[in-house]
């Protein structure tokens, strides 16, 4: 697996364009990339695509145009919305991204701890 | 949906929708509570929808917590009064030979007299109790009875209550048995984006109790206020693991006492600034700052002690929030180091630059 772009970000979730699915990585049911309990805001991908699990990061295959909200849980349920459908929905912080036909990896934006010297996600 | 020959009384032009608006729109900012008014549609409430008897009122300019607890009798479900409510308005409007449902007309009303930031504060209401009703939610329902109303449309014998009540200037009712509390306008502060937003006040807030701070939208904890001012903050600030809290300090600090106030509060120097192209044009500069002072207990990522703090600044492009993001005191070049905080499995020879979007 190659890593080709760095193709775009929303937020903290960062994503990057890769030549190949990685071989071994597990297939997922489809789910949030990124969720914060405390606002109740999610950042997730809406459309046709397959999602895989690799070290802490996605890899994500779209089949076509798919659509990358940042909205709030609220708004799911209220609209009955699945993420299989490429819908945008009433933004939370961040405009809606598109995703282009293609396959990525997508990860989070990291800070690093002086304090124990070592990188961890970002959290908010 | 109602036939009508004559189009002038429907004209959204019209004088009766004019006053219709004015008078429901100052209605709606109107902090000041006609009691008299209130009163009197709070009994009939009571006494011909919720058939209790003439409850006890109180004015109250805040959320008391210890007025609301110590009510002693039985609180009435928020539902309860709701539906009886309900069943009265639309009683006025199914109870005639004409059904009359103007969506145009509703949906004018609605965006006239819209309650803006009405579900934060629900939440903070509901914090102290759960048994009442926004009377400025519903301002909109009232001034469409009492559009049809004054065209003689329909005629709605209590409606006279129904808007003394709606239209006392209470913001909000709390209802027990026999005690009725009311709620006055909380003081609401915003951006000029219309986010919540004050660096030196509470963004919502009554002067009796209750409250919330925002910064742009996002709230904050109260300590940031409080400790503002202090070297209390930067030990905070230090110590903060949530960036959106670390951002809001960062504003509240650079919206008060500017930029260099912010590196003085930050005790940082800027040590290097790169402007990068992204796609389509899109621009962004990228910093680095670090600390004067070293400290024993920080490492780079190398393991080496006696470290100053050092931050990549970026800045988001959709809300224009600054993030300082902690980062490896041995970078000396801005762009190096936001590479270093991509995801591990990124290489570090893959150039940072947004091929397709950033927001």
């Amino acid at each position: 697996m190659n890593i080709l772009e760095q193709f775009a970000h929303q937020g903290d979730t960062q994503w990057f364009k890769i030549d190949q699915i990685p071989f071994g990585t597990e297939k997922v049911d489809k789910k949030f990339i990124a969720a914060s309990e405390r606002s109740g805001s999610f950042h997730a991908l809406f459309g046709d695509y397959d999602m895989y699990e690799l070290a802490g990061s996605f890899i994500i295959e779209t089949k076509e145009d798919c659509i990358l909200n940042h909205s709030l849980a609220e708004h799911l349920r209220d609209n009955k919305l699945t993420l299989d459908e490429a819908q945008i929905l009433a933004k939370k912080d961040h405009r809606h991204t598109v995703i282009p036909k293609g396959i990525y990896r997508v990860g989070i934006q990291q800070r690093f701890n002086p304090r124990e010297n070592h990188r961890r996600r970002i959290t908010d | 949906m109602m036939k009508e020959n004559n189009d002038e009384k429907y004209l959204y032009n019209s004088a009766t929708l004019n006053n219709i608006r004015s008078e429901y729109k100052e209605v709606l900012i109107d902090s000041q509570i006609r009691k008299e008014d209130f009163e009197q549609g709070v009994q009939w409430l009571y006494k011909n929808l919720l058939h209790r008897p003439k409850p006890q009122i109180r004015y109250c300019n805040g959320l008391d917590v210890d007025v609301i607890r110590d009510v002693k009798s039985k609180k009435i479900n928020r539902l309860t009064v709701e539906n009886a409510l309900n069943r009265c308005i639309d009683s006025c409007i199914r109870g005639k030979n004409k059904w009359i449902d103007d969506l145009l007309l509703k949906r004018v009303l609605s965006e006239h007299l819209h309650l803006s930031h009405q579900h934060t504060v629900q939440d903070i209401i509901n914090g102290y109790g759960k048994n009442g009703i926004n009377l400025k939610e519903h301002l909109a329902r009232i001034a469409y009875l009492d559009f049809h109303i004054r065209l003689g449309d329909f005629m709605a014998l209590d409606f006279s209550y129904l808007k003394k009540m709606y239209c006392s200037g209470v913001y909000y009712v709390f209802f027990w048995d026999d005690f009725v509390l009311a709620l006055s306008n909380p003081v609401i502060r915003q951006d000029e984006h219309g986010l919540l937003h004050s660096t030196v006040y509470p963004a919502i807030e009554w002067p009796q109790g209750g409250k919330a701070y925002y910064i742009h939208g996002r709230e904050m904890p109260e300590w940031i206020f409080r400790c503002y001012g202090t070297d209390m903050l930067y030990r905070r600030f230090l110590a903060e693991d949530n960036e959106d809290i670390r951002s809001g300090i960062i504003t509240l600090v650079n919206e008060r006492i500017g930029d260099k106030g912010l590196l003085d509060f930050l005790k940082a120097e800027l040590v290097d600034e790169k402007e990068v192209v992204h796609h389509s044009g899109y621009t962004e500069v990228l910093r680095l700052y670090k600390s004067k002072e070293k400290f024993d207990y920080l490492q780079d990522r190398k393991g080496k002690s006696g470290q100053p703090y050092c931050w990549s600044e970026f800045t988001c492009p959709s809300t224009g929030a600054t993030y300082l993001i902690d980062n490896s005191a041995d970078f000396k070049n801005a762009i190096e180091a936001a590479k270093f905080l991509r995801p591990s499995f990124v290489p570090e020879y893959l150039p940072y630059r947004w091929s397709h979007d950033a927001s």
